[in-house]
């Protein structure tokens, strides 16, 4: 449904000071901090599938603060944001393309600040010039952004639990043993969890990780996900269904274990 | 409408985002208020997701953010 258009060229070059000192040379600024909102964002109240559009007054005055040179706001938004958007990018660009991706999403960042308007969070505005930096360094380096989240969702076929621990009428033969830990505080005090988390995470196919970093690691809305990712809402669904199974199944891996 | 343990578990994800029929909600329903094997199962899905809502991030370094800094004050500086 919802798509990001990935070549609206309005909005460019105001403010494209190249920045020689900056260690990524600063490119042109992009055109993604033009008109953000992707098309039909008014008028959607009626259908659960429309996105958050309600207007984000916390990030508006934060934008404000920063606009105004507050070094606390500047703080603010870096730890909110940097690691993140570091996150997407090695999901996006690899290690190798990451840093610069990130860094210039930051000089993007801070050169359309201006033009934020709140339509959506200002976490997902940044995510979004993310992914399209990502997609440009992909062109410029000759190497595929997964793009094809579209692919991975055509994989439903894959179950969510290994088929064998089901009998022929679909009841369980192999059923999932309650885990000890009974909360996911529990879970994370056993700070190996987080680790076999992230570990299993980075082992996600691209598409699935994605969706799993924006909609259960950073908490992103499933529209805004969809906008910063350009997937249709179902195409989510089934990624994050597959995400999360994996997820279970290797956590049940490790918590059942000998 | 007639759910099995295996299509509990591939309706898990629709079921949380509100995407089920009111015929398979129902029978999702059904299905887990006799089958405490798929309540397990159920449980570890929203464990999984909870917890990786709290997975720690790394920590950002104090090089990086003063770059960020110098970088964002040469932009406004620019565009002032």
């Amino acid at each position: 449904m919802l798509r990001v258009s990935h070549d609206s060229s309005a909005g460019a070059g105001a403010g494209a000071a190249a920045d020689g000192t900056a260690a990524a040379p600063a490119r042109r600024v992009p055109a993604e901090t033009g008109p953000l909102v992707a098309a039909g964002e008014p008028g959607g109240a009626a259908s659960s599938a429309a996105p958050e559009c309600a207007a984000h007054g916390d990030d508006i005055a934060l934008v404000r603060r920063l606009l105004a040179g507050d070094e606390r706001a500047f703080e603010q938004l870096v730890t909110q944001l940097h690691t993140p958007m570091l996150r997407l990018a090695r999901t996006l660009a690899g290690p190798a393309g990451a840093q610069e991706v990130v860094q210039e999403t930051w000089a993007a960042v801070f050169d359309g600040l201006v033009r934020f308007e709140g339509r959506s969070a200002l976490k997902t505005w940044v995510f979004r010039i993310l992914t399209n930096r990502a997609r440009t360094w992909g062109t410029r380096e000759k190497r595929t952004v997964p793009v094809a989240w579209q692919e991975d969702g055509e994989q439903g076929s894959e179950p969510a639990v290994d088929p064998a621990r089901f009998d022929g009428t679909g009841d369980w033969v192999n059923p999932p043993v309650p885990w000890t830990e009974q909360s996911p505080e529990g879970l994370l005090l056993r700070k190996e969890i987080g680790a076999v988390l992230q570990r299993e995470i980075e082992a996600l196919v691209p598409g699935q990780r994605a969706v799993v970093l924006l909609r259960d690691v950073e908490g992103c809305p499933s529209g805004e996900v969809c906008e910063i990712l350009g997937i249709s809402e179902a195409n989510q669904r089934v990624l994050l269904h597959r995400g999360r199974s994996t997820l279970r199944t290797a956590l049940e891996r490790y918590l059942t274990r000998g | 409408m007639l759910v099995t343990c295996c299509q509990l578990t591939e309706m898990i994800t629709d079921r949380k985002e509100g995407k089920l029929s009111s015929e398979q909600e129902e029978g999702c329903a059904r299905h887990l208020a006799w089958c405490d094997r798929c309540r397990t199962y159920l449980r570890q899905m929203e464990l999984t997701v909870d917890a990786l809502r709290g997975i720690p991030g790394e920590p950002l370094h104090d090089e990086v953010r003063a770059a960020l800094f110098a970088q964002f004050q040469r932009r406004k500086t620019a565009a002032d």
